[in-house]
């Protein structure tokens, strides 16, 4: 194995200004040799603008960027060992589907010879074997794709960067292809950043994920950490479906808190070393972890929540509630279809349930 | 930076060879000219003259005369053109557009002297005209020769404009017009006709602009007897060397069509240029 | 609703029979038709009898023509009137080629810039076609007069004039093509390690190819049919096809200049049918309209 600590890419403290608009503000990332870092976030949060500081398209107004452990912030494009694939994959219409993944090693002076051969491999290595003579105008949007991503495989970059390299393409394809990039990547050990609003996307492909809302990143970890431990109301809206219930501190212990709703009902919540200390606050509760019915099995420990249920949707192999708490805060909750789970109709008044360890208290975003 | 560097090599052509030019004869316009020498000067003399004796206002309203009238005939009779072109749904759509294109492609003189051929005193038009009994007219070295002669040129101008802002209207909105219960004739009156007005005000604007300034229609198809603003700037020049005039009535010319043009580009908020 | 119920329908016109809802709209067809015909007719009719009095025995075009002759052919082609047509082909295309040079770094310039007063400097380049080309001709005379260089009059005089009266076609095709150009596709380019030159010569000018060739035809056909200019700008022995056919049909009706006309739209056509083999040209001329 590769040493997993050399840096490959890094990213610090850059900050990008469009006139007013801050698009990209104090962003830093490291990312290691042979890793796949995703940035994720809503359209707009400055993914993009990230990307194109690294690959050199923009200038940052402040920060630096390193690739292998050298400054390149001064360099142009053609000068940084990155290779793009776009989200319109960007293929040049003019040249033919050998042609273009040639166009990198051309740039670089391989050999003819070799180019030949190296073309050839990254054809197969995207599975488009005997298409190279064909134009991109006659390839399937996802042969395209394939295309564009032997385009910059084939040069062996420093750092392989996707923006939203999928979102032109329709579910079925998106989730195999996303398979496809994730082997490639992870065959040629090569290191790659990739841009996506798609969490199911991150989830899935990347070793760490670095959340982003508006020029900001959030949070950054591998994705377990992401959906178990979000930092932020934001981080855990955005990935996953959450609960929010709103309440006050009332008292703190080392690893646990106590909330008081606004009805009174108190709630015994897990709280991170660095979490708030007082005042108003939100406990974070996945659908998942609420449980639908009364005391039996019952520790003691368990949070009990009065609600009134709202909606039924069933979904096959769960059953999907919402409900209403007296506080006036909706909850979803999702029971397992098991038979003997419990039931409820729409109208009934409900106790939930849930543990401790399972609420998770952060701070209230400021509106 | 970069860019601007690449843009400086036309701007400096430009500016030496278009735009000092029009400044000098900008200043000669207003030297003075004596007996066939021009000294420095300022004087409004050439203009004044110019617009004051009856003989040159004579040329200028006729000119302003005859711009008008083909603006208006180029628009109303390259309407049904553009018309077809646009919404025709014949298979002869393609030679039509081409017979519309094709004049553009040979030059002004050639075609204004495929109309010396046709409305010769012998030519084909007074045969015809013969025939059905209505004597032999006279078509050329007069006004009526160069207006049949500047429609023709100008035509496919008008027909374009006009083909630009019927694309823009969609078909669908005649057809709602019908199917509230507007005839044929009424739905194109009342929506598809006003939509393109401004492709219509275009076509009459750009002809205009380019009757004043058309010399070489009025030169064979007037021959020496018509004259208009074009002819009498060349004919200052070369044949009276009479610069300093000929400056005026170039820079009246010019003051006009930048008036039209720029009139109708503020009216319709985009550029008018030919 | 009670409103409703007081509200009187309003209905359409109401009903006409078949017959003469068939007599209308074949009336209107027919009006449309024949108007067509017509104006098409005229269209084509100067162009037409150019041909036809080339080919025609007598003098004058009459009605059944009186036969065929190629004697109007045989004073056509000769040094009177070849010796112009070459001078204006050798002038159209070191005039196309110029101006697809200048204006093709200049609406690179121009789109790439994000300079301020970039839309005012469009606007000059443009300016030389909103300027009555006739007055464009005459600033021209008087200025070479006025420095000196009454020598240049003849080819290089009218070169340069052409340029000025064509840069703005290549300048305009040069940007129609731009806008259909995906910036992302250069952004590619140098992402995989070709600098600016290898940029614009491997990707970017293939794909504004149509428009470079376009704005060249276009340079080509209008300095080649160009009278306002060359008016100015020729000299005795050295004046282009145009001016040569208007001084001659000034003075006297000759068929010669008939076969000569029909010389002239052939060399139009030919270039046009060679370019269109090179480039889709003929799109462009309705994205000239803008
Ligand atoms: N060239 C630009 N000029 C002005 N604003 C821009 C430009 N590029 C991006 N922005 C703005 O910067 C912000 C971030 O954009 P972007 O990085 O494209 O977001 P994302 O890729 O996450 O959707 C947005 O508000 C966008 O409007
Ligand atoms: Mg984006």
């Amino acid at each position: 194995m590769e040493q997993p600590s050399a840096t490959d890419v890094a990213v610090v403290g850059v900050t990008k200004r469009f006139g007013d608009v801050t698009a990209v503000h104090k962003v830093s990332l490291d990312v290691a040799h042979g890793e796949f870092l995703t940035l994720l976030g809503p359209s707009g949060c400055g993914k993009t603008t990230t990307l194109n500081i690294i690959a050199g398209f923009l200038r940052p107004d402040d920060g630096q960027i390193l690739l292998g452990g050298q400054r390149v912030d001064h360099l142009p494009p053609y000068r940084r060992d990155t290779a793009m694939v776009f989200q319109q994959y960007a293929l040049f219409p003019h040249m033919t589907v050998a042609e273009n993944i040639a166009f990198g090693l051309q740039m670089r002076k391989a050999p003819k010879a070799e180019i030949v051969t190296r073309v050839q491999r990254a054809l197969e290595i995207v599975r488009l074997p005997g298409l190279g003579d064909r134009r991109p105008s006659q390839l399937s949007g996802g042969q395209q794709q394939r295309v564009a991503l032997a385009r910059a495989i084939v040069v062996e970059p420093t750092v392989l960067l996707l923006d939203e390299p999928l979102s032109n393409l329709d579910l079925k394809l998106r989730e195999n292809l996303r398979l496809e990039i994730k082997r490639v990547q992870r065959e040629l050990g090569i290191t790659a950043i990739y841009v996506t609003h798609d969490q199911g996307e991150a989830l899935v492909m990347s070793d760490r994920i670095a959340v982003m809302n508006q020029g900001v990143v959030e949070q950054l970890g591998p994705p377990t950490e992401i959906y178990e431990e979000p930092r932020t109301a934001f981080v855990a809206e955005f990935i996953g479906t959450s609960n929010f219930l709103r309440g006050r501190l009332d008292g703190v212990e080392e690893e646990t808190a106590n909330i008081v709703l606004a009805d009174g009902v108190q709630l015994r919540a897990r709280r991170r070393p660095d979490g708030p200390t007082d005042g108003e606050v939100l406990v974070m509760v996945r659908p998942e972890h609420l449980a639908l019915g009364g005391g039996n099995g019952t520790d003691g420990r368990a949070n009990e929540l009065r609600a009134l249920v709202k909606e039924v949707v069933y979904l096959g192999s769960y059953i999907r509630f919402v409900a209403e708490l007296a506080t006036g805060d909706t909850v979803t909750v999702e029971e397992m279809n098991l038979p003997g789970a419990v039931r409820a109709g729409i109208g009934e008044s409900v106790t939930l349930r849930v543990a401790p360890e399972h609420c998770l208290l952060l701070a209230r975003p400021e509106r | 930076m970069r860019p601007v560097f690449l843009v400086t090599p036309a701007l400096v052509y430009l500016v030496v060879l278009c735009f000092i030019p029009d400044v000098i004869m900008l200043a000669l316009s207003v030297f003075e000219y004596r007996d066939g020498v021009i000294y420095p000067g300022f004087t409004f003399e050439h203009y004044v003259g110019f617009l004051t004796d009856s003989f040159y206002l004579n040329i200028l309203l006729r000119t302003l005369y005859l711009a008008f009238g083909v603006g208006v005939l180029t628009v109303l009779i390259g309407y049904p053109v553009a018309y077809f072109l646009v919404r025709g749904r014949s298979r002869f759509k393609g030679l039509v557009l081409m017979l519309v294109l094709m004049p553009l492609l040979a030059s002004v003189v050639v075609r204004t002297f495929g109309w010396l051929v046709l409305l010769e005193p012998q030519g084909l038009v007074n045969q015809l005209l013969d025939v059905v009994g209505l004597g032999p007219v006279t078509l050329i070295r007069n006004y009526t020769g160069v207006f049949i002669g500047l429609v023709h040129v100008y035509l496919p101008y008008s027909i374009l404009s006009i083909m630009a802002s019927l694309s823009t209207v969609h078909p669908s909105l005649e057809l709602a017009a019908q199917n509230l219960g507007a005839g044929r004739v009424a739905a194109f009156r009342r929506v598809t006709l006003p939509l393109t007005l401004p492709g219509m005000v275009t076509g009459f604007a750009l002809t205009f602009a380019l009757v004043l300034s058309a010399y070489a229609t009025p030169r064979i198809l007037g021959g020496r007897t018509v004259h208009t603003t074009a002819t009498q700037i060349y004919d200052q020049m070369l044949f009276l060397l009479n610069w300093p005039l000929a400056g005026a009535i170039a820079v009246i010319v010019l003051v006009i069509s930048l008036v039209v043009l720029w009139v109708t580009s503020r009216v319709q908020g985009k550029l008018v240029i030919a | 609703m009670t409103v409703a119920a007081e509200h009187r329908r309003i209905r359409v016109a109401g009903y006409v029979s078949p017959t003469r809802a068939w007599l209308e709209r074949s009336l209107l067809t027919i009006l449309y038709r024949v108007a067509l015909g017509l104006i098409l007719t005229f269209i084509a009719a100067p162009i037409v009898v150019v041909f036809i009095a080339s080919v025609n025995e007598t003098q004058y075009l009459r009605f059944p023509p009186a036969g065929f002759s190629t004697r109007w052919w045989e004073a056509a082609l000769t040094e009177r009137w070849m010796g112009p047509t070459w001078l204006s082909l050798r002038l159209a295309a070191v005039t196309a080629v110029m101006s697809s040079i200048l204006g093709t770094l200049a609406a690179l310039g121009i789109y790439r810039g994000s300079f301020r007063g970039r839309d005012a400097l469009l606007a000059a380049l443009l300016s030389p076609l909103i300027l009555p080309q006739i007055v464009t001709g005459a600033a021209m005379l008087q200025f070479f007069a006025l420095i000196g260089l009454r020598d240049v009059l003849g080819f290089p005089a009218l070169l340069l004039g052409h340029i000025v009266i064509t840069l703005p076609y290549a300048i305009r095709t040069v940007m129609v093509s731009l806008h259909g150009l995906d910036r992302r596709l250069e952004w590619a380019a140098q992402d995989l390690g070709a600098n600016p030159v290898q940029t614009f010569v491997r990707v970017t000018l293939p794909l504004i190819k149509n428009g470079v060739f376009a704005g060249a035809v276009f340079a080509f056909i209008v300095s080649f049919n160009d009278v306002p200019i060359s008016l100015f700008l020729g000299r005795p022995g050295n004046i282009p096809i145009p001016i040569a056919i208007l001084g001659h049909v000034e003075s006297r009706f000759d068929p010669a200049v008939a076969a000569v006309a029909v010389v002239t739209i052939a060399i139009v056509l030919a270039l046009i049918a060679i370019a269109e083999r090179f480039a889709r040209v003929s799109e462009f001329i309705y994205q000239q309209e803008r």
